[in-house]
């Protein structure tokens, strides 16, 4: 049996065993509409930690998630930050990788034919360094028939320009949203930072200038020092903050994001586990992404699928969307 | 490039002693790993009992047992990971992600206008600085079986820390191989870096191709001096790794031929297109 490095309550993990090698062999209707497009399931991966998915596809089939969110991919290629590029962290692990990608020509000529084929819904996560790179790859990917939505990365601490510089201001956000806004009728999801004060402001700008979506969080600034060397174990010297530390960050803000605003949410921070995923829907998330527990367990998304089976399953609910927002605050 | 297989198993610790100062000898039951890895690749492992450190570490197989579907692995206690990992008792489980990277066996080097595939090198001088000694052996052992093993070099701190001596030297005199060592502290062999017995092998003309695993700046001093003799290398790059599959982009290499995955571009290079 597999030891999870978070482990579950007894009975959920005893549940999620019934379950876990066939998703969708029970009544729970596992199915979510989210900006108007349907999903098989409410779980998709998070940007950065899956590629396109081919690679994942030797451990799971990538075509059972409820999409593949792909790796940034920008206009032109990025060769992203020096090394080290991680360090581990208790409970979590920085990364300043800085959004290498070989640009959006070399993906729509090597990914795209793959999740094509490969992936049942396609986000694809959109990284600019300025408004007008942003705009770029949209134009660029609007002829890809297999993408069903755009992410739009501005949350990423790890470049100078773009990314995060654009999600921490409510200006940044309604610059980068209402362009893209004009450029594409396809579902538009604000990728949100937590480095800031108030992520309701933040999301509220978001939904003004256009999005359709909310996704949340991307990675907590952070930093580690080496007292051997007594030099950062960055190169960059911060990076981001993600896995299982982030999480009551990551829910908190979901939950503070699912009161502010109308638009659907995926929630993300540190899922290891279904339990974990449930947490996030059950503050507010419509879908949830799988992150850092990829390197962990390449399974979880899988796994993690089965086990909100299970949980509906056992708890009477007929329907996983009835989960979002469901908890109860008295 | 994806390396298949790619599987989890779960592995079963089988005997875990310390072999020299901070150095373990850890064999572990693990048969779909025993049964395809192949020399110079790696696994990554989940280290049980440690859930506030949640990455996996990653390690080459030093030697396999194919009668018994197990494999051997040497590591030194470096950090909190290693640390931990000297707990571990005979008997527990540990989750093994493998196999990943290009093997030894499918390295070509290159000086100037020259290439070399290892399968085609007739004159071979392996050289190991410390540890790299592990991810070596194996490629030793088919060197040596084939007749082409000329030369060995290994290196470390002092005489406690060569504990792969023994191995080595079956080997090299199963084939008639020279065999020299050398030790920071003079403590055994040669005083001084692998690069003073490599001088020689080189200014000898004794080989047509290096392999050499090591600390990274004992592969650049290796590869500063094959360069000088015009002489083709074969080196493995070990990076921070976080998903060894290739997603992540934490382990990446400077090449002449941009970044390079040590996970699955490597963990083998030609060194003369690596940017040191």
């Amino acid at each position: 049996m597999t030891s999870p490095v978070y482990e579950p309550n007894a009975e959920a993990l005893n549940s999620s065993a019934t379950c876990s090698e066939h998703p969708g062999t029970s009544s729970v209707d596992m199915r979510v509409t989210f900006c108007g497009i349907e999903f098989q399931n409410p779980v998709t991966t998070a940007s950065g930690t899956f590629a396109s998915g081919k690679e994942y596809n030797a451990f799971i089939p990538v075509d059972k998630l409820g999409a593949v969110t792909t790796k940034g991919v920008s206009p032109r290629p990025w060769s992203g930050n020096d090394a080290p590029r991680i360090a581990e962290t208790p409970s979590g692990m920085l990364n300043s990788i800085g959004l290498q990608n070989p640009g959006v020509k070399a993906f729509i000529e090597h990914d795209i034919p793959w999740l094509e084929s490969h992936a049942s819904r396609v986000i694809v996560n959109v990284s600019g360094h300025s408004v007008e790179e942003y705009l770029e790859v949209i134009d660029a990917l609007e002829e890809c028939a297999c993408v069903d939505a755009y992410e739009l990365n501005i949350s990423c601490p790890n470049v100078d320009a773009g990314g995060m510089a654009f999600g921490t201001t409510v200006q940044g956000i309604t610059e980068v949203v209402s362009a893209a806004r004009e450029h594409t009728k396809h579902p538009l999801i604000a990728k949100l930072s937590p480095n800031v004060t108030d992520i309701a402001e933040m999301a509220r700008a978001a939904e003004a200038a256009g999005a359709d979506a909310i996704s949340l969080i991307n990675t907590l600034l952070g930093m580690a020092i080496n007292t051997r060397t007594r030099r950062p174990e960055l190169a960059r010297v911060v990076g981001g903050l993600s896995g299982p530390a982030v999480k009551p960050v990551a829910l908190r803000m979901v939950w503070q994001v699912h009161q502010a605003v109308g638009l659907p949410i995926i929630g993300m921070g540190g899922i290891m586990n279904a339990e974990d995923a449930i947490e996030f829907m059950l503050a507010g998330a419509s879908m949830v992404a799988v992150g850092t527990a990829n390197f962990v367990r390449p399974t979880t998304a899988l796994e993690v699928i089965s086990g909100i089976e299970a949980y509906c399953e056992r708890e009477g609910i007929s329907q996983v969307s009835e989960l979002t927002g469901a908890l109860i605050c008295s | 490039m994806c390396n298949e297989p790619r599987f989890c198993e779960k592995g079963i610790v089988r005997s875990h002693k310390q072999v020299g100062p901070r150095l373990y000898s850890l064999c572990i039951h693990a048969p779909q790993t025993a049964r395809t890895y192949q020399c110079g690749q790696f696994i990554h492992i989940q280290i049980p009992r440690m859930s506030d450190h949640i990455l996996r570490r990653p390690f080459s197989v030093y030697r396999t047992d194919s009668a018994k579907d197990e494999i051997e692995i040497l590591y030194q206690v470096v950090g909190a990971g290693t640390e931990h990992m000297t707990t571990l008792k005979v008997g527990e489980t540990l989750d093994v992600l493998g196999v990943m990277g290009v093997s030894w066996l499918n390295g070509v080097a290159s000086c100037g206008d020259t290439q070399i595939a290892l399968g085609d090198a007739t004159r071979v001088c392996v050289v190991a600085g410390g540890l790299g000694a592990a991810p070596l052996y194996l490629l030793t052992e088919s060197l040596a079986s084939r007749g082409v093993l000329k030369n060995v070099v290994l290196g470390a701190q002092t005489r406690g820390h060569l504990i792969t001596e023994d191995a080595y030297r079956a080997l090299v005199d199963a084939c008639g191989a020279s065999i020299h060592f050398t030790t920071d502290d003079g403590s055994f062999g040669t005083q001084g870096f692998v690069t003073l017995p490599l001088e020689e092998i080189l200014k000898a003309g004794e080989c047509d191709l290096v392999v050499c695993c090591g600390p990274e700046p004992a592969m650049r001093a290796v590869y500063k001096v094959c360069a000088t003799h015009q002489m083709p290398l074969l080196v493995s790059m070990e990076k921070r790794m976080a998903c060894g599959i290739g997603v992540c982009l934490s382990c990446v290499v400077p090449t002449t031929c941009g970044l390079k995955r040590s996970c699955v571009d490597g963990p083998i290079f030609d060194a003369a297109k690596v940017v040191w």
